[in-house]
């Protein structure tokens, strides 16, 4: 696609000189979100009692109707939140769990979510099940099996599973999983952190428990954005995670306000979908699909390396591939001075005892970044800097 | 240099023409403060990888001494969340209260404190105890005798006390109430939401067991960066209320990061603070108060009420004035009309079966701004305009 690629990537706020070969941690922002973030910004700074009491409660509507349009939901289901961590700990901690409750989930989960899940455990006494995901175990038909397995076997009661897993990074087929927890009686909870903007998210066909999702990794929002979604039967049961001034005044206020914040933030999540409108939700996930499998094939091409899997229907953009080293701390160290020397980052991560690198792609992508990111990081491996 | 009044008012990120009287609900900035943020903000933004990995790390522990030392607290104490609910809810849910617990508080606490109060009432079966005063019981000596017969004929584990309460706003004896919860074993809880910047705050001689402040109420930081103090016996045993990635791995990282968000904020904090070093913090409380004191005296004059509490030690730069009507929900809309016909904000509130206006001062304000604010509003109420 033309309009993609270094065209574009002047649209962008990226540092001068910086090859960005990791959007989706924190996401990066096209230039004219950011001049519209400023402005909200600024309007908000200027009054923040007239932008807090007269026209936030208006904007939450407005970018709550916006969010669920883009995920085909209902938009009294739609809440805004902060982050995942915001979203996860509200659910997972107002589902009334016991020591006779037992809370599903993979390996592979997200630290934040098996933290809360320890939590759970710790202060609740809630039973955990981790499904423990090793290398061989990463396609469709073994994910499914080993879900199922233990759905048929002990009684969970809550399932937690990633849309697209961060480390490694593989896209999980939410649409089974969801079955499989119907069919076996247990709430389902899908993370997709990873989700807006990179998968066409449709929640009425999906039809989850509780789904939540970031407006900034995918969806070229600034950091601090996630939807919330939850079926209405849990509307009366779900709390926001910081008890704050609406407590009891309903789910939907209380995560409007559960604290001082930069109100004006929620704003830019109108101005991240109308990006995507512009070039066309289907258009960018297929750049970014391609371009993330090409790109992680050259880089281990380059390193004479491989992919953690090879089945590219197993990627969204992100796709992994084993660093040729053994020794974790001295590929993190590597990762340092090749950003210093090569202004280049790549994300290193340990996955089963070996060293994995995720690679991300955006519209202001192309080929070449992966190749620089490749031979970069090799020259430092290497010592040949 | 500047002197303190209307002339200070351009330095300001101020909508035009809005006359401010209500400073303190999420506190103004000045444009140099605003600039930098962005200049932050921005850089942020442009990488955020690097930015939260290699400069956050750098530049986190300048930010925490330079707090602490505005406070006189350890570095090591000192935490930073996005605003009061946070810190509240953290300290509380984790003290390990049960229905063997009493907290103690005041009816005029803010409603987030009373809220969470209630949520530990309500999932852990927690005592509460709260002190009603009226409105001829808002007295230094009254206060402070409730708190000391309620200590000395219940058990009371905790109890929390604002530095400066919100509606009504009145100065209370932090100094006295820590010496009290000595003496009687209970853990205090001071809510200093309203402190840093309008206070002389000096944590090491007032020890209490935790102390929470925004930092953008009255320290000329962006909306919202609250700092939270607790004494060292307490490092491990509390947790972040967000549970994330760092769970469990020491309070500090913890609130280093605990989800997506913007990482850039806290930079602001130095800027803030040095914003009143230039001034000096005395020189800014002594105006303000003088201040405020001044502007809510002649609001009573022209409304032809009165002062909510009569002496002027009891207050700091937040003075409480009886509006001259019955109608609540009537003085309400009022004060929406107030603000779209005079673009002028005057916060109400019901307490004690009336209803007062609050009235805040700081450096960019002057006289004439209350004389406004008292002529707009009464012609609104009496609809003459």
């Amino acid at each position: 696609m033309d309009t993609f690629g270094l065209k574009i990537k002047e649209d962008f706020v990226i540092e001068n000189g910086f090859v960005c070969v990791n959007h989706s941690s924190f996401g990066f922002v096209p230039k004219e979100v950011f001049s519209q973030r400023i402005e909200h910004y600024t309007k908000f700074l200027q009054n923040p009692d007239r932008f807090v009491k007269l026209d936030y409660p208006k904007y939450t509507a407005e970018i709550r109707k916006t969010a669920a349009e883009f995920l085909n939901a209902d938009f009294n289901q739609c809440m805004l939140a902060s982050n995942s961590a915001d979203a996860f700990n509200s659910i997972i901690k107002n589902l009334g769990l016991t020591e006779n409750d037992t809370i599903l989930y993979f390996s592979i989960a997200y630290p934040m979510v098996q933290n809360t899940i320890k939590f759970m455990t710790t202060n609740y006494n809630v039973k955990e099940i981790k499904i423990e995901l090793k290398r061989q175990h990463l396609d469709k038909q073994t994910i499914l099996s080993l879900f199922e397995e233990q759905l048929k076997t002990q009684k969970i009661t809550v399932a937690v599973f990633d849309n697209i897993t961060a480390l490694p990074s593989l896209k999980m087929p939410i649409k089974e999983l969801i079955l499989l927890c119907k069919q076996y009686n247990a709430i389902n909870i899908v993370d997709a952190a990873h989700g807006s903007g990179i998968t066409a998210l449709d929640i009425k066909d999906l039809d989850p428990d509780f789904l939540f999702t970031n407006f900034n990794k995918w969806a070229f929002c600034p950091s601090g954005i996630n939807i919330l979604y939850l079926k209405e039967q849990y509307l009366d049961k779900i709390h926001h995670n910081t008890i704050s001034i609406h407590y009891g005044k309903g789910l939907a206020k209380e995560f409007e306000y559960s604290g001082t914040k930069d109100f004006s933030l929620p704003l830019s999540l109108i101005d991240g979908v109308n990006f995507i409108k512009k070039y066309g939700l289907n258009q960018i996930i297929q750049y970014s699909l391609d371009l993330a499998w090409e790109g992680a094939n050259l880089v281990a091409q380059i390193w004479q390396t491989e992919l953690l899997v090879n089945d590219k229907s197993m990627h969204s953009a992100m796709v992994n591939v084993r660093i040729p080293h053994e020794d974790q701390n001295y590929c993190r160290e590597c990762q340092k001075k090749c950003y210093e020397k090569y202004n280049v980052f790549l994300v290193v991560f340990q996955y089963d005892q070996l060293n994995w690198t995720r690679l991300s792609a955006s519209l202001y992508n192309t080929i070449a970044d992966y190749e620089y990111a490749a031979k970069s990081y090799l020259k430092v491996l290497k010592g040949e800097e | 240099m500047k002197n303190f009044g209307k002339e200070l008012k351009e330095d300001f990120v101020i909508e035009p023409g809005y006359t401010c009287v209500n400073h303190s609900s999420f506190g103004y900035i000045p444009k140099c403060v605003l600039k930098q943020r962005i200049d932050n903000y921005r850089k942020f933004l442009e990488n955020p990888d690097c930015f939260a990995r290699y400069i956050i790390p750098k530049q986190s522990p300048l930010v925490r001494q330079t707090a602490a030392e505005f406070l006189n607290a350890s570095p090591n104490q000192c935490f930073f969340s996005n605003n009061s609910a946070e810190s509240m809810n953290s300290i509380l849910k984790n003290l390990g209260l049960s229905d063997k617990d009493t907290i103690l508080y005041l009816n005029i606490a803010y409603p987030m404190v009373k809220n969470v109060i209630k949520y530990m009432n309500t999932n852990f079966k927690v005592n509460t105890c709260m002190i009603e005063l009226k409105a001829e019981e808002l007295k230094k000596e009254i206060i402070l005798q409730y708190i000391e017969e309620n200590m000395k004929s219940k058990k009371i584990t905790v109890a929390i006390l604002d530095n400066i309460s919100s509606q009504p706003s009145l100065k209370l004896p932090t100094k006295e109430f820590v010496e009290l919860c000595k003496k009687y074993d209970v853990i205090s809880i001071i809510d200093g939401a309203h402190g840093a910047g309008i206070s002389e705050i000096d944590l090491k001689e007032l020890d209490p067991d935790f102390f929470f402040t925004n930092l953008n109420k009255w320290a000329f930081c962006p909306c919202s960066v609250n700092l939270l103090y607790m004494k060292e016996k307490y490092l491990n045993q509390i947790h972040n209320n967000t549970v994330s990635v760092f769970y469990g791995a020491g309070i500090e990282k913890e609130f280093e990061y605990y989800g997506t968000r913007d990482a850039s904020i806290i930079l602001s904090v130095i800027d803030g603070i040095n914003y009143i070093n230039s001034f000096g913090l005395k020189q800014i409380i002594e105006y303000c108060e003088n201040l405020a004191w001044e502007g809510s005296n002649l609001v009573a004059k022209i409304w032809e009420t009165e002062l909510l509490a009569q002496d002027k030690a009891m207050h700091s730069a937040m003075v409480n004035v009886l509006v001259p009507h019955k109608d609540h929900s009537y003085i309400m809309e009022c004060s929406r009309i107030c603000y779209e016909k005079h673009s002028v904000f005057v916060v109400v509130f019901e307490f004690d079966g009336k209803s007062w206006a609050r009235f805040s001062a700081t450096i960019y304000n002057c006289l004439e701004d209350y004389e406004y604010a008292a002529k707009s509003f009464l012609n609104v109420l009496k609809k003459e305009g």
